[in-house]
């Protein structure tokens, strides 16, 4: 070692020592910082909510909104409206925002890799092709009948990502996991397309059902989803301290005493259920799992537990504000959610890109 | 020209104004790669409903193979193999140059926005403008253009980082697919499937048009690709500058700045401040040790590379792509450790000679992605195929029976809604699907969506005392929400044959209350069929004549063979 590496290396010392202190002071300022931006975001969350159930491509005056709650009349059209059609996909964009936002950020966790979004174990192909098949094969018509078609496709797909990714020396790398994802979702999707070219009909069905809406969603769906949910956010929430060593690189994680192989599999089991069951309840909705951790790393900071939190809270504020802005966009038509999010939440990422200073890629 | 060193690395010739350095590894991998394409190119013009050998297909091609197996090489299959070869060029050498930018290996051209543009353009001019196949090809072109330009705009700011580069393009990509799920959930069916043809991509029915197109692009802009090596490389700032990227100006003062003080410090060997000026790769042209040129690399890839040229005096470089630190005092040439500290800030040239780098990939993909894909516009097909399933017909008929004629009619798909007005009942009507488009008056009243995407709410909003509709109407759900919420809805049955349209008016004219209309239409259209249909086969003037049904949907190129019946001369 000559000298001039030693300088080098004090230099650089020195300088870490100098950085240290306003790093620290910024870190401080950040938790500071975090409780009031979650407090806001529930409260952004709420608005939401309210919205969604007070807006409309029916016209329904603020106080029979009201009434539809304390004092329900079931022959009131516009009672029936709220409690029959808004309250149901209410709820249902509710659970299905946290689901997404949780899966995205227990899969860019998972993978350390910013631009990994849920369809990249190949859940949103494989739920596709599963659906297609219904459609098609089965001649499925109804949202609850596809939901478990999607799911099992979901599962069926990201078990063969898991165990293509796996075999060979070394494991399921990120890296190996994402690329066979990759592989499998393009061989999904030709498939998927080529029985939407074959037979019109499929078509016809399928291409609303790409697309990801919240609309015709009743209480039976939401009965069907929920536990899918609550277990994968369980489970989501419970992987942030692993996740977060994970995060320093898989040996630094082993050294901390974590599991790395066992939490992979954990959060792989977390992201099916999440996401499949998703795309099950309204359809391949990407955006919304890329976008949301991306957007809260830069609110909330890189910690995996604000971070969860953060995501439970922005995905369905996104999901539900954009479905309500859907319904009256295009009165009296509705434009769909997914359309929707793709719209709204572009311009609005690009705005926060300039903005903040994201992590870099 | 002299061959200096032909070890088991790398084979370095040189000139005086330039040199070519070969690896053996990388003319053998490239040499493979093209006698594959090759091969595969043949066997691709060989396979087919006409088959042809090997021989046949070089005679054809080079223009001495007989009439059939001319026209069909050199107009059908030929154009289509070197299509496909230059379009999969575009995709392969957009998709490296990518990845490289990007430092990610997950990044694909697609993902920042391009083709989603393209595919935007194309599924706007479709839908819209039910364009020719040139124009869709346009449009995809003028698509990608615009988002390049806008994400180029947006990601813009004090210079351009890769990374925001990425996120702006992210952000632009969801919201141009934003656009065609819209395009698409809003078009009538025929339309749709073309769009869905032209997204999938098929190389059926190219010709030499597309090659010209295809072939152009790639000459102009495969050159501006491989000569940059900025990225043709992995990525790394050292290693970038190593191999002869220009260095940005700011980067390159401060290392001068730095080297400086080095050179002051103590127990350091002196050196002059002009020997990092020399490292300016690429632009320094006196200092032989680091000479780097314009090469034409192995396999025809153009490269800039440095050539390392052994000091006098120096140990022998022991490999090309060690890592600077290693051979700190390996003699030939000092490495870069002041680059690593004062360049991580974002190299503003770099990234701005990247960025439009990836602008000519952009476009490159959308020219590939513009011809790759597109259909001749057909016809609409005048009747409309029956799409509904027996069995979710068998179980979804509610009649309902009705006296009087209801003032809020909602009819949920055109031919209902064709029926009604010819019942003389259009103006109960107050909105239509997105397939009502005849009779004029049913066109332009409100729309409540389209008759498979239904939603309950947006029908409600027009209060209507009848909704009414065939099996096809759906998502099943939104039916049951009417039917929850209270409002009459009547399913009528569709049988598809012959009989269908006189069942169909005489269910619908007896729910709207008006069966004596209903049963004077019906009875019209009935014997209107009927006198079509000649009563026996064999009378009928076109008994001599053999007929080809040909239903032709979609973008295939269809062939047929045979001859003339020598009967009719």
């Amino acid at each position: 070692m000559s000298d001039g590496v030693v300088a080098t290396a004090s230099t650089r010392n020195q300088r870490a020592t100098q950085r240290s202190r306003p790093l620290t002071a910024r870190v401080t300022v950040q938790s500071a910082a975090r409780p009031a931006m979650i407090a806001g975001l529930g409260a952004v969350l709420g608005l939401v909510v309210l919205a969604s159930l007070a807006v409309g491509a029916k016209s329904i005056p603020i106080g029979s909104v009201v009434q539809a709650f304390t004092d329900f009349d079931a022959t009131n059209t516009d009672h029936l409206v709220v409690r029959e059609l808004r309250l149901p996909r209410t709820i249902v964009g509710l659970l299905v925002g946290t689901a997404l936002g949780l899966g995205g950020a227990v899969m860019q966790a998972v993978t350390r890799n910013p631009l990994a979004d849920p369809g990249i174990l190949g859940v949103n192909a494989g739920a596709a092709f599963a659906v297609v098949l219904a459609i098609w094969g089965f001649g499925v018509g109804t949202t609850l009948g596809l939901v478990w078609f999607a799911m099992a496709g979901a599962a069926v797909a990201s078990v063969v990502v898991y165990v293509l990714g796996s075999v060979g020396r070394g494991g399921a790398t990120p890296v190996r996991l994402a690329l066979s994802g990759a592989a499998l979702s393009s061989l999904l999707f030709a498939f998927t397309r080529a029985v939407t070219l074959l037979d019109e009909a499929t078509l016809d069905q399928f291409r609303f059902w790409a697309v990801g809406s919240l609309a015709g969603r009743d209480l039976e769906v939401v009965g069907s989803i929920v536990w899918f949910i609550v277990a994968g956010a369980v489970l989501a929430i419970g992987l942030a301290r692993p996740l977060n060593a994970i995060g320093l690189g898989d040996d630094a994680a082993a050294a901390l005493g974590v599991k790395v192989g066992r939490t992979r599999a954990v959060a792989g089991v977390a992201i099916v259920l999440l996401c499949g069951t998703a795309v099950a309840a309204i359809g391949p909705i990407a955006f919304v799992g890329l976008v949301v951790p991306h957007a809260m790393r830069a609110i909330v900071g890189p910690d995996q537990r604000w971070l969860m939190i953060g995501c439970a809270l922005a995905g369905p504020a996104l999901l539900v504000g954009c479905d309500t802005v859907g319904r009256i966009i295009a009165r009296p038509g509705e434009v769909q959610v997914g359309i929707m999010t793709a719209a709204i939440g572009g311009p609005a990422f690009v705005f926060l890109v300039r903005r903040a200073r994201m992590v870099q890629l | 020209v002299t061959v200096i060193s032909a070890t088991a690395r790398p084979l370095v010739v040189r000139r005086r104004s330039w040199s070519v350095r070969l690896r053996p590894r990388s003319v053998l991998v490239c040499a493979a790669l093209a006698a594959a394409t090759f091969v595969v190119g043949i066997w691709s013009i060989m396979v087919g409903d006409f088959p042809l050998s090997v021989g046949q297909v070089l005679r054809a091609v080079f223009g001495d193979g007989g009439d059939d197996a001319e026209f069909i090489v050199q107009t059908l299959r030929l154009p289509r193999a070197v299509t496909a070869v230059l379009v999969g060029a575009a995709l392969g050498m957009s998709g490296a140059v990518f990845q490289s930018i990007a430092r990610n290996p997950l990044g694909s051209p697609d993902i920042i926005g391009f083709e989603s543009g393209a595919a935007a353009g194309a599924v706007l001019t479709i839908t819209v403008f039910s364009g020719s196949s040139l124009a869709v090809a346009g449009g995809a072109v003028a698509g990608g253009l615009v988002t390049a330009v806008l994400v180029y705009v947006l990601a813009y700011q004090r210079g351009l980082a890769a990374s925001r580069l990425v996120l702006v393009g992210i952000g632009i990509g969801f919201t141009a697919s934003a656009v065609v799920d819209y395009l698409i959930t809003r078009a009538q069916i025929q339309d749709v499937q073309r769009a869905a043809v032209w997204l999938t991509g098929s190389l059926n029915g190219r010709t030499w048009d597309h090659v010209r197109t295809v072939g152009l692009a790639l000459l102009v802009l495969a050159p501006l690709i491989v000569a940059r090596p900025a990225c043709a490389r992995p990525p790394g700032t050292r290693r970038r500058h190593r191999t002869g990227a220009r260095r940005p100006r700011r980067a390159h003062q401060a290392l001068r700045a730095a080297a400086r003080r080095r050179a002051r410090g103590p127990g350091r060997r002196r050196r002059r401040p002009d020997r990092v000026h020399r490292l300016r790769v690429g632009a320094d042209r006196t200092a032989d040790d680091l000479v780097a040129r314009r090469v034409r690399g192995a396999g025809g890839v153009r490269r800039r590379v440095p050539d390392t040229r052994r000091r006098p005096g120096s140990a022998p470089r022991a490999g090309p792509h060690r890592t600077p630190g290693r051979h700190r005092h390996g003699g030939h040439r000092r490495p870069l450790p002041a680059v690593a500290a004062v360049a991580p800030r974002p190299d503003r040239c770099a990234v701005r000679r990247s960025a439009a780098l990836l602008f000519a990939v952009g476009l490159l993909a959308s020219c590939a992605s513009g011809s790759g894909a597109d259909v001749p516009s057909t016809t609409r097909a005048p009747f409309a195929p029956s799409s509904e399933s027996a069995t979710a017909a068998a179980t979804r008929h509610h009649h309902h029976r009705r006296r009087i004629a209801p003032e809020r009619i909602i009819p949920l798909d055109g031919d209902v809604a064709e029926i009604v007005f010819a019942l003389g009942l259009g103006d109960r009507v107050v909105a239509t699907d997105l397939s009502a488009t005849y009779p004029p008056e049913a066109d332009a009243l409100p729309q409540i969506g389209y008759q498979r995407a239904l939603n309950a709410e947006p029908i409600l909003e027009f209060d209507p005392t009848l909704v009414i509709g065939t099996d096809i109407a759906g998502p099943p759900e939104a039916i049951e929400e009417l039917e929850r919420v209270g409002v009459p809805v009547v399913i009528v049955p569709t049988p598809s044959d012959a009989t269908g349209p006189g069942t169909k008016i005489r269910a619908i004219a007896a729910a709207l209350g008006v069966p004596d209309a209903g049963e004077r239409l019906a009875t019209s259209v009935e014997s209107a069929i009927a006198a079509a249909t000649p009563s026996d086969p064999s009378n009928s003037p076109a008994a001599g004549l053999r007929v080809a049904m040909l239903y032709l949907r979609g973008s295939s190129t269809q062939l047929l063979f045979g001859e003339a019946p020598r009967s009719t001369g």
